[in-house]
């Protein structure tokens, strides 16, 4: 099969090496400034709350949002990551999943409303959320550091190239999905596309919505050990560094308090979703 | 245009099936051979560069010996514990005295075998530009320079262990951030591209020594000794293969090759078989006392 030579090898690290870290450097270090004062912020805020307080608000929003089972499995849940010492990690892990989830959902629920109402605009993005889902996030990890330094900073940029897509997606789907027969009526009742937008179809696509923020979420989650491969602090890098020593223990300890966070930050924003609708 | 179709779907089977029972033929002629020998040797491959050629270069030699050649990929931890268990037979780049960590897990499934050679350089690095720093004790008080952070590999790694000990030694008000070897040297070339201050983790044979312009700082308290890059394998190789066996025990070759190899590898895009084959052909005759007669 090989007619002709592809160059894209040398091409890639001629546009790297000459153009995107000369050029480009300053710009994506100003970026990495602001975003790591954000993430760093985060974190000591979250650590410097005791552990006590944050554990009693997880229980009562959980209590609130998705009833008293998850509320008791958030105490054994919060319990356990405090009896194996992880709470630190825990935060610093929650930290990046807040900022990474926030960009997430500033840059996706827009963009999902544009592509929604403009078939132009959702014929390039689709494509894009395609290859962001697909492409291997080892593939874009190490260039992250080249323009972003190691730490929480490449971790929250590959983390919200890996988690975007689905607010993308479910916030076009759930405007998509509003009956036509509730368009024309407000359309008939004489209203502005901006109205018809923002009083109708965003208000009946909010559990959608919802559900692509919970997934968006999750999969923020899931990037934790991978991102912990570039620097980011927290649960990932216990079980990192269990594994790379072949510590099954201290690999589980450290795996079972990403699940203990999965399910507790799932069922309060699906307990959102719900009371939203 | 069904029929038409259908005739051209069977003869194109036809042909497939032909052409791949011909080539099997061909293969069990040649197990057939090696019935006798019927040995797979299998190599384990961390991703570090270091690895790449000697096992590209022992695997040939084998290969030219008459064995299948196959290589197992995995970070270090899970190559010993693929040597311990058999899955894996070789490893050509372990490092003492950092693996002796692993070797102590699973001390009886295995053995250090040949040494390839004996003192490779590990320690801090630092770019040259950075005239007046030229040990360990130099980097004291200077800390918020290189914004308070030492950049390491892997977490678990060993040399993680011995760089988090030199900090609290020296009491250095520094934090070690970890990743990985291609993480770290990311970041260092991100920073010597801007002529910032940086001090990461370096080691001998790496093409860093090469592309940049770096020194090994010195320190007095014995931190980083040079290590011994050893062959090990597993223990029941030497009744499995003799002759294999055999060939390891006598294996050596010269840190500087092996830095050339990586070179040509990583810097000039070449095909690691075509290096390697390369060194054995340049080195025909230390090839030949290696081999079991």
């Amino acid at each position: 099969m090989n007619y002709f030579h592809f160059p894209l090898e040398e091409w890639t690290n001629i546009f790297v090496t000459n153009w995107l870290l000369p050029v480009m450097g300053g710009f994506f270090n100003q970026i990495s400034v602001v975003l790591d004062s954000f993430i760093t912020s985060m974190t000591d805020l979250l650590i410097a709350i005791p552990p006590e307080v944050i554990t009693i608000i997880l229980i009562l929003l959980s209590w609130k949002l998705a009833g008293k089972g998850i509320a008791l499995f958030t105490l054994i849940g919060c319990l356990y990551l405090g009896s194996v010492n992880l709470w630190d990690g825990a935060m610093q892990t929650i930290a990046v999943v807040i900022v990474s989830t926030f960009m997430s959902v500033v840059v996706g629920v827009p963009m999902g409303i544009l592509s929604a109402t403009n078939p132009m605009i959702n014929k390039i993005v689709r494509p894009i959320l395609d290859f962001m889902q697909t492409l291997p996030s080892f593939v874009y990890l190490i260039p992250a550091i080249l323009l972003f330094g190691l730490g929480g900073v490449p971790a929250v940029i590959s983390t919200f190239v890996f988690a975007t897509p689905p607010a993308v997606r479910m916030t076009t789907l759930g405007i998509q999905q509003v009956p036509e027969d509730v368009v024309e009526a407000s359309r008939a009742f004489g209203s502005t596309p901006s109205q018809l937008l923002f009083k109708v179809q965003l208000p009946l696509a909010v559990p959608t919505v919802m559900a692509g923020i919970n997934q968006t979420i999750m999969l923020a989650l899931s990037m934790a050990v991978i991102a912990s491969m570039i620097g980011a602090p927290g649960l990932g890098s216990t079980v990192l560094s269990g594994i790379s020593t072949v510590n099954v223990g201290l690999g589980l300890t450290g795996g079972l308090g990403i699940v203990v966070l999965a399910i507790i930050l799932d069922r309060i924003t699906q307990g959102l979703g719900r009371n939203a609708s | 245009m069904k029929k038409i179709l259908f005739g051209i779907m069977t003869t194109f089977l036809m042909v497939l099936i032909i052409g791949c029972s011909e080539q099997e033929e061909a293969s069990s002629e040649a197990s057939n051979e090696e019935a006798s020998k019927d040995q797979t040797i299998t190599f384990g491959v961390t991703p570090w560069t270091s690895t790449v050629p000697p096992t590209k270069v022992a695997g040939l030699i084998l290969e030219d010996m008459g064995y299948t050649v196959e290589e197992t990929k995995s970070n270090v931890g899970g190559v010993f514990m693929g040597l311990s268990r058999g899955d894996v037979d070789v490893f050509m780049d372990s490092w003492f005295p950092m693996h002796k960590v692993h070797m102590d897990k699973f001390g009886d499934k295995l053995e250090r075998t040949a040494v390839s050679y004996p003192k490779a350089e590990t320690g801090w690095v630092v770019p040259a530009y950075m005239e007046d720093v030229n040990s360990v004790s130099d980097l004291k008080g200077m800390e918020d320079q290189f914004g308070n952070k030492m950049y390491g590999i892997e977490k678990g790694a060993s040399a993680t262990k011995e760089s988090e000990e030199m900090i609290k030694a020296y009491g250095l008000d520094m934090k070690q951030v970890n990743s990985s070897e291609g993480g770290m040297m990311a970041q260092a070339i991100r920073m010597m591209n801007q002529e910032k201050p940086v001090v990461f983790f370096g080691w001998r044979p790496h093409t860093m020594f090469n592309k940049y312009d770096l020194k090994v700082l010195e320190n007095d308290k014995g931190f980083f000794a040079p290590s011994s890059v050893e062959v090990v394998t597993n223990r029941k190789l030497s009744e499995k293969a003799p002759e294999a066996y055999e060939f390891l025990s006598n294996w050596s070759i010269s840190i500087d090759d092996v830095e050339q190899m990586i070179v040509e590898i990583e810097e000039e895009g070449r095909d690691p078989e075509e290096v390697a084959q390369e060194w054995i052909d340049n080195h025909q005759e230390k090839v030949n006392e290696m081999i079991p007669k």
